[in-house]
Formats: C-alpha cells, structure tokens, sequence
C-alpha cells in the first residue's frame, strides 16, 4: 500500500476540478500545514488525515479519497474552516466529497434502516441534517 | 530634427512578442527619423555603441530607446548621448518589455501596440527640450534613528568613515531587540557579549551624538539639507553625575513591570534598562514616580550621593540639520493576544520568543534556571510552535517571519543544554534554514541534542491541570496527536514596530502592503527610499536576522556617506514651474504635493498683490500632481509639458 | 419592544421548555418574542456546495416572511430571532450568500412567486443570545434577577455553529464571552473550561451515536474535572446530544454522576423568578430539578 505512480491523466483531472467546482474552493491553496487535521475533533475515527485528503484531491486520487470514511465522518463543525491558514473552507470540501459520492456515486452508499422509536425520539433538525448531508434527499 | 530609434530585442524577452524588425521599418517611416536599428541586446557596450556612433555620423539631437522599463536603464542611456554631447533630457524610453512583451501573448497584437508607443514617443521627442540638473549644497552630517543593532553599526560605520553622525533612540537605552536575546543563532554566542563593545563604542567615539529617549518629532527640506527637530524627553537623572550605585533603587516604593525582562519581573520607577545600558545612567519613568508631579515622594533624591536626580527637567527640542538619514526603528512581535486558539496570552505557560529568551537569560527574571511563569515550576518538556501568526494569509500575516525557524531551533538547543534529561518538540510547517552555516545549525539540534522535529501545525492549546494540552498533527505519520507541555513557546512573526509607523509617517516614507518600510527597489535598491536622501536599514524593511540585518546597515552607512561626503549634489531636473500669469493662487496646487514642496507667495502684478503657486526646487521629486490638479493649467512639469503629453495622446489616437 | 421570531422545528416539540422559558423571559425584559406566521424549516444544516441554490429556497422564504412580519409589529427592527444554534447559522449564511449575490436572490424569488413572496435582502437574522447582549445588556437583566443562582458552577456551551463560520458567528469565535456574561449577571459561578466549543457530533447522532458519544463523554469530563455542576447550551440539538447521551452512557457503564443540561433561559428564568412550568423540565433526559432543589433554588417560599 506504500506505493502510488503519479499520473495527471484526464480522470485526475476531472475529479479535482469537480471537487473544486462544487465545494468553491482553490485546492491548490493548501499547503498541507495540518491545522484543519490537528483541530479537527473526529479526527481519531477518520481513515486518514483531512490534509492528507487534500492532498489526494490534489493530486486527483479519486478511487482513495473516496474509499476513505474521513468526509463520511466529519461533522460540518468548520472547526478546520476557520482555522485554515490558507483561507480554505475545508469543511466545504468535505462537503464537495459527500456531495460529489451523492451525485456521482450514490450505489456506493449504504443504506440506513432506523428503527421507529429512535426516530420518534431524535430531534427532527438531527433528522433533517443527517439527511441533508448523507442522502440525496 | 534628427532622431534616432533603437529598438531592442532583449534576448528574446521582447522579440518573443513583438517583431521587433516591423517595428524599426515602421519607426523610419515616422517625421523626423533619421535612422531606426534593432540590436539583440542595447544596453551592452555594442548596444550603446551604436547609439553614440549614429550620434556622430548622422549628426542626432534626439535618441528614443525602445526596450525595458526606464526604471532599469534610463540613467545607461542618458549617460551614453552624454558621452557623445547630447543634453541627456533628449532620451526617451518606450517600455515594450513591461508594458508590450511581459504582459502580452499575441505576436500580431503586441507589435501593433510597440509600434503605437514608438510612434507617441517620436512626437513628443521632437518636442524635448534640453534641461539643466539644479545644484545644492549638502550638509557634512547623518541622522540615524532607531539604535538596534542596525541603527548602532550604521551610525559606527558612518562615524568610521570620518563623519558626524546623530543617533536618536526611541528608549533609554540603546542595543534594541538583539539587547533582550540571551544567545544567538548560528553559533550560539552571547548576545550581549557581541553587542555591548559595539554599544560602548557608540558612547566613546567623538563622531556619534547619541540622544536617547528621544524621538524625531518634524523633518523638513530635503536631499542634502533635512531640517529635523527632535524631542528629547526629561530623564530626571543628570547622566553625566549617576554613577550606577543603585542606592535608589531599595527606597523606591514604586514596583511596576519590567520590559526589558517582557513584562515578566518588576522593576522600580526609577531603574536601568539592564547593566549594560547605553547611555550608563538611571532614568526615571515619570508615568510610575510619585515625585515628579505631585511632589509626594523624594526618596530616591534623598538617597542619591552626586546629587544626579532633578525633578525639574524639561523636555528639551533639539534642533538640527543633516545631509542623510539612515531609518533603523526595527521590529515589534506579533501580539499574542490575536492568536486565540492559542489562548490569546491568557494561558500563562504559553509564551512568546522573546519571553522564552528572558526567561533562560541568566540576567533574566529566573536566573537562567528556566522556571516557568504560573507556578515557578523547573520546566521538562517544551513545546515550540513555529509560524505563530507567520504564513497565514486568512487572519493573521501573510508572510514567512524568516527568523522564528531558526530562533526556534536556537532556543530548544539552548533549553537541551541547560535542562539535558528534557524534551524539546517543535511543531513546524516547513522548516527555513537559509542562512549560512543554518542547515547546520538545525542538523546539531537534532542530532546532537536530540530535538525533535514535528511537521504539523498545532490547532489548540488548552491548559489541562497544570499543563497544557497541545493538540496537534504530524503529517508525516498522517496522525493527529496530542501532548502535554510545562511550557509552549509560540515563535511569533515579525511585524513592523509602532516606531516605523510613527517615523514613516513623520518622513512620508512608503510602506509595503505589510507595513513595512519600501525600498526603493527590493532588489538592487534594498536600502534605498522612496524620498532621496533617507535610507533604511534591518527589520524596519522586513524581517532579518543579525547577519543580514548589520550587512545592510553597512550598506545604508554606505549610501549615507555617498550624500554627505559630497560639496554640492544635483537635484532631480523634471521638476514642476509655474506660469504665474495663468496661475489664480487658488492653492489646490499646494495640497495636493506629496511633497509639500508648493507655496503661495505674493507676486505684484501692474502695481497689485497676489498670491501665485511657487514651487521649491529642491523639494520636488517631478511627480507631475501639481500639473495634473491645476484647473488653470498654469504648472506645467519640465520633460513632461502638456504639449508633448498631447501630442503623444493624439499620436495614440490615430491607430 | 417586539422581536420577530422564528422557532424552526424543534423548539416546539422535545425543546418546548425552551421556547417558552425564553418568550417569558423575553418579555420580562421587555424584548418580546413574537412567533412568525407560516413558518418553515429552514434547512437545518446550510450547503456549502456553490451550486444548489434549490436548498436556499427555504431559508429566503423564512426571511421575506419574517420581513413581512416585521411590518406588522410596530417598531420592531428588520430582525429575525432564533432560539437554535443550527436555524441561526443557516439563516445568517444563506442571508449573507444572497445579499452578496443578487443573482442568486433574483433566482429564488422567481421560486417564490407561487406564495406572493419576495425577499428584498433587508433583514438581519439574531441568536436570541445576541438580543440579550446588543439590544438588552447585561445590567438590565441582573436588575431583573430576584433569585441569583448562588451555589450553581455554570460551564457555558457553545458548541461550533454559535462560532463557525464567519459569516454566522455570534462571537469571536476562539474567546467568546457572552454566555458567560449572562451567567455572571444571573449571579452563578462562570467555569473556565476549554471544551466550550468543541462540537457534540451534531446530526451523527441518528446513525452514529458512537461518534457523538465520544463528544460527550470527553466535554462532560472537561466541565467536571474544571469544577462545573451544569452545563448551559443555546442550541436544543447540543441539549439533546449531551442530554441524553450522558444517560445513555451511564447505561454503557463509561460515565456516571451525569449532570444537568440547561438551556439559557431556563436558568435566566429561575434567576427572574418567573413560573417555573415554562421550563418543561420533565422533557429532560437527567432531571435538572435535583440540583436546583440541592441548591435551593426552587422550591423555597418566597
Ligand atoms: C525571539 C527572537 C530571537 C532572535 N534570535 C536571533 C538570533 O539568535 N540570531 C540572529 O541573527 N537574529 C535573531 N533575532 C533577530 C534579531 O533580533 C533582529 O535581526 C535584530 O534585532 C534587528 O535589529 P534592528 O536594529 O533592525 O531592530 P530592533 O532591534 O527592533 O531595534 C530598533 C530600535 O529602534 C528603536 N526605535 C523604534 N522606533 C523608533 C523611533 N521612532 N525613534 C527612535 N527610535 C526608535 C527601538 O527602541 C529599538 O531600539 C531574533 C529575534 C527574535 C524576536
Ligand atoms: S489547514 Fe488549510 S492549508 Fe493547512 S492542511 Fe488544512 S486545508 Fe491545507
Ligand atoms: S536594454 Fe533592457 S530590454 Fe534591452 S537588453 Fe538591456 S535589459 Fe533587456
Ligand atoms: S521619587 Fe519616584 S523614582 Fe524616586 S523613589 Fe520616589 S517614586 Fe521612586
Ligand atoms: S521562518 Fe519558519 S517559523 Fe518563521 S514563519 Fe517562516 S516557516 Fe514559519
């Protein structure tokens, strides 16, 4: 697992901007300082390191970005958002990631059965929220 | 008329874009050309060559030169015609590199646009008039102000070459930021061993004037000849009696912070910066004495055998004239009050560089011992955190503070001395050793001493009993970690100081986007100004370490002397005139002169007063303002006469 | 005065001793809050995608109605009030995203032609927080206290949406000090803890209890160990998340002795001696009435 050829082929490329074109952000800004990862405070359930994130988006590694649960597991606190030195929203990355899984990808996602008094019991803006981030509802 | 156009191709930085041959054929179609030539390379010796022997052979008065920015070789140029008697204020530059080949990619559209700037160019030429370089005389005599340890090896150099030289410093005593640093990078040596004989020397040598705790209040006139009034605020202890006895100090009952130690010990009202201090003398500060106003307190004046304290003193304005001036007010930390995720110095552990220096001081407020700031507790582990406000365009500075890498490194070296069984981890991004012998430097404490190195921003500091949890990352083993630290030490950026500003403001210096002080060229002009005559010197332009800091105060001694060592110095020749006829002495003229170089005087005309614009030669610097804002076109600017500006917009209008 | 105030969905359901503790402290100090008419969800949580202007619609139709509203109460501001973290951050982005981009707002109201409605970009959105600090002050509310809450150790919770990003935030968002303020003015302890914004998990709580459990258990322990014996919250998600999950964590065996979850003005209410049933206190997952009692700061004769 610690090698990887380094390619800009077209499909790089494509998802890089994608992720740029939705989430608004210049990726290339990133200068993979870790702030966004040392404040983030889910950071020990995630798979790998936002900035690491970044940087695969960076570089266009789809297949791993996606693979990874680091955007599945952030919360949108945008802890890493207003801490970024480099003025990136981080946070809307992560966004752009789910975002572009919902849209591109949706049959890579599991689907959810929530059983009737859990959903009776949780507050409905939980409800809505978790909905709004993780389905394409 | 004959004129000659020269059109250069600079290697291919302009032949890139713009044909340059098309443009030499469509300049010998132009009235008044008498030759039109293409050289690869016209500022070298052949370029300029083959000016001077057209010059001669076909009998020019005017040159045009089409190539780089006239801020490059405009002074090459006018010296070549010079050479060959041509008054050098017939020359005319067009920049197609800049304004044509940089900044454009399209061939055919480039070489339309050179071809339109020659052409404007070639009418207006026609229209140059010779003019005469002003002379004025030059006081034999510097300024410096700010006495870090720019300020003192510029004022020492300048002493050195054999003139008077007038230090003013902003404190009680002179040495600056280098005074508060307890060793220094790359060798580790004694800050103030290596200072203070420099800081003597500035006491002892007859060519230096030093005024401390004084500030340079108006400048006035210009290159040559700066009228300055500096005010030099009461010390309230006679110099010359204090013989440093500090019999005062046990009877003063004032106890107030002490910063020269940043605030982390007391000291008394009246005091001494520390005992190497220059002037070597107590000063009181009167905002802490209770005897200056009201007269409630007189204990130190008791107590004082040579009678060297005097309630009564006054300000004192001194006033002065001098030919140059060398800037050197230094450097301020970035607040730690504005980095809130580092607890915005409510945390008590967590410190600044400079704090951290004091702290291991031996002259310092522990001793040397290295006992932290809550508790006094012996320190084991440190954590310094590098780029502390530095590289961080979205709230904080936007630039790299060039130093705190390597101040960083220094000071977990010196904490591994001084305390060997602790652990020193510094957090970094990238870390800059760009110096020489650094990378060095930064190698021993790794290997050496065993600091450890972390790349990875920390995010938070929290205080968790008595430590503080660092929350950080290590990028290179792609996990977040977290420890904890009896001290952090944020290795906070460089800013400008509050005196830069004030001194900027006071001189009308430009400042840089990050409030720094502009040179005049950040490369080959690093300590020259925007005004002649007033030169910079060591972190007042940016941040610098000691090495580059000293190396360009000898550069700005240098410049200084240039001035100074001169009878008489020619002054800028494009400078404005005023037509008093038109002129209606309406003033907007006056206010709109960065320069403050317009007056209304009183002219009599058929037997009446009025009031016309005067314009002092020497103060003006030709920015053309004045020409611009006056409504009745009565100042026109020498070189620039509304006429050969109109004739270039309409020869640009033409295409 | 009059407030324009929209509830969104939870303050009128599990959070109900929210809303009423603070429309009666809102009137007591004379800052009334006046339900909206024909309100709707606001979204919950805002889109940080540049693209979807369909999940802005809801939000801008909050904001022309509330502008509508405002006409009609007399001398009220162009503001609109909420008493949820979430609606405040969603309604402050999105408004701010549409004054910047009158595009964007061109295109909405095109979508909300069908209900007669336009939004001019003329409204401000406040937390209920920011009312009490800017329009109120914190004298007048320590004027108004007739029973301080002595004995009571108060560790404020901000959580991440009252301070994140910068277009919503209440407060500077690394030092915030407005809960504490109110805290000091109903005559309580303020805590000086760390983990006042350290987010609770938010909307993990549907599918992955785990993460916010991790949360919990970490900010309990900071508000403890920093000598806190209740928590204030501004936001009824945070109050659900650390409500419950601290009983569900008793159950787990991973954190004993929970302690009580307040909203703000539960305890701004207690403080003003106004009736206690507004609070709802039996919607609570650990019974906030122990420590009060402990206290004595409810049930003593007057
Ligand atoms: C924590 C720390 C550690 C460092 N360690 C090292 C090291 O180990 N090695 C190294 O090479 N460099 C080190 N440096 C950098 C070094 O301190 C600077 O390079 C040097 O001090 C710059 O000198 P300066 O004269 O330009 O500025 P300063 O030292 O700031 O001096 C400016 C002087 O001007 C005076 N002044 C300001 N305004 C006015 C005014 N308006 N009128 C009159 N006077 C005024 C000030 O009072 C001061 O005396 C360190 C810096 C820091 C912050
Ligand atoms: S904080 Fe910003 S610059 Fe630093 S690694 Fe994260 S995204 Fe990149
Ligand atoms: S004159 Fe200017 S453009 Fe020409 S070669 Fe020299 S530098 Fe280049
Ligand atoms: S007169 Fe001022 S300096 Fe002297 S002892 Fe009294 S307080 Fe101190
Ligand atoms: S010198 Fe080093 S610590 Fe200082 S700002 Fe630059 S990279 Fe950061």
């Amino acid at each position: 697992m610690s090698y990887d050829y380094i390619e800009f082929g077209d499909t790089e490329k494509e998802f890089t901007s994608k992720i740029e074109e939705i989430s608004g952000q210049n990726i290339f800004s990133c200068y993979q300082c870790g702030k966004c990862s040392a404040g983030c405070a889910f950071s020990n359930l995630m798979e790998k390191t936002i900035n690491h994130t970044m940087q695969l988006v960076q570089l266009g590694k789809k297949e791993k970005v996606l693979q990874s649960n680091t955007h599945w597991v952030c919360a949108s606190c945008l802890t890493c958002t207003v801490r970024c030195p480099r003025e990136i929203d981080v946070a809307a990355v992560m966004e752009a990631i789910r975002e572009y899984t919902l849209r591109y990808e949706p049959e890579t996602i599991e689907r959810l059965d929530l059983p009737e008094e859990l959903l009776k019991k949780i507050p409905n803006i939980a409800l809505v929220g978790s909905f709004r981030k993780k389905s394409e509802l | 008329m004959r004129i000659g156009v020269y059109v250069c191709e600079c290697g291919k930085n302009i032949s890139a874009t713009v044909d340059v041959e098309k443009v030499v054929d469509y300049a010998k179609s132009l009235p008044n050309v008498a030759a039109s030539r293409v050289y690869k390379y016209m500022c070298a010796d052949p370029g300029q060559e083959l000016i001077k022997k057209d010059i001669e052979e076909l009998k020019l008065d005017k040159v045009i030169v089409a190539a780089c920015s006239p801020r490059m070789h405009e002074p090459t140029f006018r010296a070549a015609i010079e050479d060959k008697g041509l008054n050098p204020y017939t020359l005319e530059i067009v920049n197609i590199r800049e304004q044509v080949s940089w900044v454009h990619d399209d061939k055919k559209k480039g070489t339309k646009k050179a071809k339109s700037l020659v052409k404007s160019s070639v009418m207006r030429s026609a229209l140059m008039e010779p003019l005469d370089r002003k002379k004025v005389g030059v006081t034999h005599k510097a300024l410096v102000i700010g006495a870090g340890i720019a300020g003192i090896q510029a004022a020492l150099d300048i002493a050195g070459s054999g003139y008077q030289v007038t230090l003013v410093e902003k404190t009680s005593s002179i040495g600056g930021k280098m005074a508060q640093l307890d060793k220094t990078f790359p060798t580790l040596d004694c800050s103030a061993c290596i200072l203070s004989p420099k800081m003597v020397e500035v006491g002892r040598n007859p060519n230096i004037t030093l005024i401390a705790n004084a500030e340079v209040e108006q400048v006035d006139g210009y290159v040559g000849n700066f009228k300055v009034k500096i005010k030099k605020k009461p010390r309230y202890v006679i110099e010359e009696r204090c013989t440093m006895c500090d019999d005062c100090v046990p009877v003063c009952p004032v106890i107030v912070h002490d910063e020269y130690n940043e605030n982390l010990s007391p000291r008394k009202a009246i005091y001494i910066a520390f005992p190497q201090a220059i002037p070597a003398s107590y000063i009181i500060n009167p905002d802490d004495c209770l005897g200056i106003d009201p007269l409630i307190c007189s204990k130190c004046k008791d107590v004082c055998g040579p009678e060297a304290i005097d309630f009564d003193m006054k300000p004192e304005i001194i006033e002065d004239e001098f030919g140059a001036i060398v800037v050197a007010t230094g450097f301020d930390t970035y607040p730690i009050e504005n980095l809130g995720e580092y607890g915005q110095g409510n945390i008590p552990d967590v410190i600044t560089g400079l704090e951290f220096e004091r702290l291991i001081s031996p002259g310092g407020p522990s001793t040397g011992d290295l006992r932290r700031p809550s508790d006094g507790k012996l320190v084991k582990n440190v954590v310094f955190i590098h780029c502390a406000g530095s590289r961080d365009p979205a709230k904080h500075l936007p630039y790299c503070s060039k130093i705190c890498c390597m101040y960083s490194t220094k000071q977990a070296l010196m904490f591994k001395h001084e305390v060997r069984d602790g652990t020193a981890v510094n957090f970094y991004i990238d870390i800059r050793t760009g110096g020489k012998d650094y990378e060095e430097f930064y190698q021993r404490a790794a290997e050496e001493a065993k600091v450890i190195y972390i790349r990875g921003k920390v995010s938070e500091l929290i205080q968790d009993g008595d430590k503080i949890l660092v929350k950080g990352v290590n990028t290179l083993t792609a996990e977040t970690v977290e420890l904890h630290a009896d001290l952090v030490v944020l290795a906070t950026g460089i800013i400008p100081s509050q005196g830069t500003k004030d001194i900027a403001s006071v001189l009308r210096l430009s400042l840089g986007i990050n409030g720094f002080i502009k040179e005049a060229h950040p490369k080959l002009k690093p300590v020259e100004t925007s005004i002649t005559g007033v030169f910079v010197a060591g972190c007042a332009t940016g941040p610098k370490d000691i090495p580059e800091t000293v190396s360009q105060a000898g550069r700005a001694a240098v410049r200084a002397c240039n001035i100074i060592a001169q009878d008489e110095i020619e002054v800028e020749a494009t400078i404005a005139h005023v037509d008093e006829i038109l002129c209606r002495g309406c003033g907007i003229c006056v206010g709109t002169c960065p320069y403050s170089a317009i007056t209304l005087i009183d002219t009599k005309r058929f037997g009446n007063i009025y009031k016309v614009a005067s314009v002092n030669e020497a103060l003006c610097k030709g920015c053309g303002s004045c020409a611009a804002a006056c409504l009745n076109g009565a100042i026109n600017q020498f070189g620039f006469e509304d006429k050969q500006i109109l004739a270039m917009i309409q020869a640009l209008g033409e295409e | 005065m009059k407030n324009s105030y929209f509830p969104g969905c939870n303050l009128k359901t599990e959070a109900k001793g929210f809303e009423q503790s603070a429309i009666a402290v809102s009137k007591a100090l004379d800052a009334e809050l006046v339900e909206m008419p024909e309100w709707n969800c606001c979204g919950t949580v805002q889109t940080m995608t540049t693209d979807n202007l369909m999940r802005r619609i809801a939000p801008v139709r909050v904001l022309s109605r509330a502008s509508n509203h405002v006409k009609e109460l007399k001398n009220s501001q162009n503001q609109v009030i909420t008493l949820c973290s979430m609606c405040n951050s969603t309604l402050k982005i999105v408004n701010a995203e549409v004054k910047e981009n009158p595009n964007d707002l061109e295109k909405i109201n095109f979508q909300l032609e069908n209900d007669d409605l336009v939004y001019e970009g003329d409204m401000e959105v406040k937390h209920f927080l920011e009312i009490l600090r800017d329009d109120v002050g914190y004298e007048n509310i320590a004027k108004k206290v007739t029973n301080p809450l002595e004995g009571m150790k108060i560790a404020s919770y901000y959580g991440c949406m009252l301070l994140h990003p910068e277009k919503a935030k209440i407060d500077d968002e690394e030092m915030p000090t407005v809960m504490e303020s109110i805290v000091l003015s109903l005559g309580a302890e303020v805590v000086d803890w760390p983990y006042f914004k350290q987010c609770c998990g938010s909307y993990h709580i549907v599918d992955r209890d785990d993460i916010v459990n991790s949360q919990v258990v970490k900010i309990i322990r900071n508000a403890k160990k920093t000598g806190a014996n209740a928590l204030i919250v501004a936001c009824p998600l945070c109050a659900y998340n650390l409500d419950n999950q601290q009983v569900e964590l008793e159950k787990l065996g991973v954190e004993k002795e929970p302690i009580p979850i307040f909203y703000f003005t539960q305890l701004m209410a207690i403080a003003m001696g106004l009736p206690q049933k507004v609070n709802h206190f039996e919607d609570h997952h650990i019974n906030p009435i122990l420590l009060l009692k402990e206290l004595g700061l409810i049930g003593k004769k007057k």
